[in-house]
């Protein structure tokens, strides 16, 4: 007798403080890679995350409630981050779930957001096909991979062709991954055939991003003696080939790459300052031009004593579009909150410092932010990546 | 352009080639399937990248401080696997060997961060003209090296007594003990020794690869492909493979179609594997 009256006790003791506990926070689950080769950017927006529910948690959290962030190690593969993101949401029971830093993850975690009904936020993760499933759990806040090209097309056009008044020569080789083969197909490939009588694509060519050697490659697009060459490529290979294009003696008026590696602080120094002069297409780093992201880099270069880049800014703003939709969760069961947040999210309408975020319904995608003018041309000027087009956003003159 | 294609590929092939020599000589010799081998070379590129930074020590000349060191590592860990009855080695090497490499990428990503990092050394961007084709210098003084590690390598296998020794274990431990070859001894030499080989390809590759604590597992199967191709235990085998590999992977990407050129690199291995079970030139007496 006694011993059941202990047990119950002890038993609704236990339940008691689960649900007090689980009033006291919102939990946001981001599978990302800890280990492995993506372990770098894993690192990155794990600082995003942590700086911007710092701040959060600071003023006092979300409706009296805290935010606590719940990592899981996706070593970049695919089908972990499937285990991570299950885990996330049934053990865990994360209210929402971020990031995954690349295509091929968001695109094995979305399903799964979906089926449980719980809110997927992407701020990085580019590939189209990501938000053309119809999943109304899945958001996105940044331009996808078909948009990254956007402002090379307008620069190649307006600025490089209008100068030349000839048809261009351009070689294209792209990294063989989600990313890369999104990229590809919805951007540069499509815009390059429909401007047949602009430009000449001569070399398209896909690679691997483990491969030690592109010198073949290399020498490929050089036999066709290009005008313009763009790159997409992660950072590793993009360091590659930037050292080896110098090697094979590859020239050409125009480098570009298409974000990602090319946008990175450390391709510059660790190619040798081979990426000099080049461009990089994607999405910007911001609204650089505004006290609040002034402000906002200063703190980052004050906490974490590097200059942030895409990566940084998109995951420190998507904890705030989470924090903003979070505001309009009201019951205190998981299943019933994850509802009313994807119903919150849907109602977004933000100005952040990344730009304005709205996840509308369009052309096939489905909760896609449209990103209008979040794409932007930078070029490596003596170490620094500087915007250069479109002009109203430029901060330095381009130089080709 | 032919020709360039073909010495782009024999100047990666080399570097292939010493990476493979020392997993084909732990392989033939002692039947250890060591997948640490990648984190030894991710080692050694660490170990030059280090040196480079705090002393200014080119890749090269680094080498012969890491070597003592990555000798020491090997019979360290020989003596962990030593224990293991032979008919159990190859698997259970296997599991301990890849225990050691999870444990080691992870204790180096914890010591020197996830980042990924270079050597730019001060001659990087030169370049040297061979036949038209546009070589740079780091590649070059690299392929060049590995080279001549591998003939060294060669040399010492097959003129010295130590070399012989290793040779006799790899044929018949049980006789060579009997023409009074120490095969305890031999065999924990012989897995240093193929450390500091993966040491050394570390450091090679260190001026014109990249580096990140988990990088070892872009080698090991390509490693093991070219140890099978040339024929277990075989240092010339390993150094033909290699070479092969590297040609082939070369024309193959500036000839076909992209999703072809993974294809050609495995049909040549399984060819010889169809024709040769025993490699390009295996049997365990071969060098």
């Amino acid at each position: 007798m006694l011993r059941t009256v202990f047990y119950g006790v002890f038993l609704s003791l236990f339940v008691l403080i689960q649900t007090l506990y689980a009033q006291e926070v919102f939990k946001i689950g981001s599978p990302l890679p800890m280990t492995g080769a993506g372990a770098a950017f894993g690192e990155k927006f794990k600082k995003a995350y942590s700086m911007a529910i710092d701040e959060i948690n600071a003023k006092g959290g979300i409706n009296g409630k805290k935010i606590e962030l719940v990592i899981d190690d996706t070593q970049a593969k695919p089908a972990v981050a499937v285990t991570n993101a299950k885990k996330l949401i049934s053990s865990d029971k994360v209210i929402a779930l971020v990031g995954g830093w690349s295509s091929g993850v968001a695109l094995a975690v979305g399903p799964v957001a979906q089926d449980n009904k719980t809110p997927y936020l992407l701020e990085h993760p580019a590939l189209d096909d990501i938000t053309r499933q119809g999943h109304d759990y899945v958001f996105r806040l940044q331009p996808t991979t078909g948009m990254y090209s956007a402002a090379l097309e307008d620069f190649l056009e307006k600025v490089v062709y209008a100068q030349e008044k000839r048809k261009l020569k351009v070689a294209y080789l792209y990294v063989d991954n989600a990313f890369g083969q999104g990229v590809a197909k919805y951007g540069i490939l499509p815009y390059f055939k429909n401007k047949k009588d602009k430009f000449d694509l001569l070399v398209s060519e896909a690679y691997n991003e483990k491969a030690m050697d592109y010198k073949p490659l290399l020498l490929k697009a050089k036999n066709a003696n290009p005008d313009i060459v763009v790159l997409t490529s992660y950072l590793t290979d993009g360091i590659l080939l930037a050292k080896q294009t110098k090697e094979v003696g590859l020239q050409a008026k125009v480098f570009s790459g298409t974000g990602a590696g090319h946008s990175m602080q450390d391709i510059y120094e660790k190619s040798g300052k081979a990426v000099e002069g080049y461009f990089s297409s994607g999405p910007w780093h911001g609204a650089i031009k505004s006290p609040q992201w002034k402000k906002w880099r200063q703190d980052w270069e004050n906490k974490y004593k590097y200059v942030p880049g895409e990566h940084e800014i998109e995951g420190y703003v998507a904890i705030y579009v989470l924090a903003e939709a979070l505001k309009g969760v009201k019951s205190s069961d998981i299943i019933k909150q994850r509802e009313e947040l994807q119903q919150s999210l849907k109602k977004i309408n933000m100005d952040t410092i990344f730009g304005k975020i709205k996840f509308e319904n369009f052309e096939g995608y489905t909760n896609q932010n449209k990103a209008q003018g979040l794409t932007a041309l930078a070029q490596w000027q003596e170490g620094k990546l500087y915007q250069v087009w479109p002009k109203d956003a430029a901060e330095r003159e381009f130089k080709y | 352009m032919l020709i360039s294609i073909v010495i782009n590929g024999l100047l990666i092939g080399c570097i292939y080639s010493l990476i493979a020599v020392g997993l084909t000589v732990i392989f033939g010799v002692m039947r250890i399937i060591n997948m640490f081998h990648g984190d030894a070379v991710m080692l050694g590129m660490y170990a030059a990248y280090f040196l480079h930074e705090k002393y200014g020590l080119s890749p090269y000349v680094a080498t012969i401080v890491t070597a003592p060191i990555f000798l020491a590592a090997g019979m360290a860990i020989y003596k962990i696997l030593a224990p293991i009855p032979p008919k159990q080695r190859e698997m259970s090497s296997l599991i301990i060997t890849l225990g050691i490499s999870f444990v080691t990428a992870t204790t180096a990503m914890l010591l020197w961060t996830a980042d990924y990092r270079t050597v730019n050394l001060s001659y990087s961007q030169e370049v040297f003209d061979l036949l038209g084709t546009r070589i740079g210098y780091p590649a070059l003084i690299s392929s060049i090296f590995s080279l001549l590690l591998i003939g060294g390598f060669y040399l010492f296998m097959t003129k010295t007594f130590l070399g012989m020794s290793i040779r006799a274990t790899a044929i018949d431990p049980t006789t060579a003990s009997l023409y009074g070859v120490n095969v305890k001894i031999t065999s924990m030499v012989t897995f240093g020794i193929g450390l500091v080989l993966a040491g050394v390809a570390g450091a090679v590759l260190s001026p014109i690869f990249y580096m990140y604590p988990f990088v070892g597992s872009n080698f090991v199967i390509k490693a093991f492909t070219i140890v099978v191709l040339g024929g277990m235990g075989s240092v010339t085998g390993a150094l033909i493979g290699g070479l092969l590999l590297g040609v082939s992977e070369a024309l193959a990407s500036t000839f076909l179609e992209y999703s072809m050129k993974d294809i050609i690199a495995f049909l040549i291995f399984l060819g010889v594997l169809i024709f040769k079970p025993s490699g390009l030139l295996g049997g365990r007496s071969r060098v």
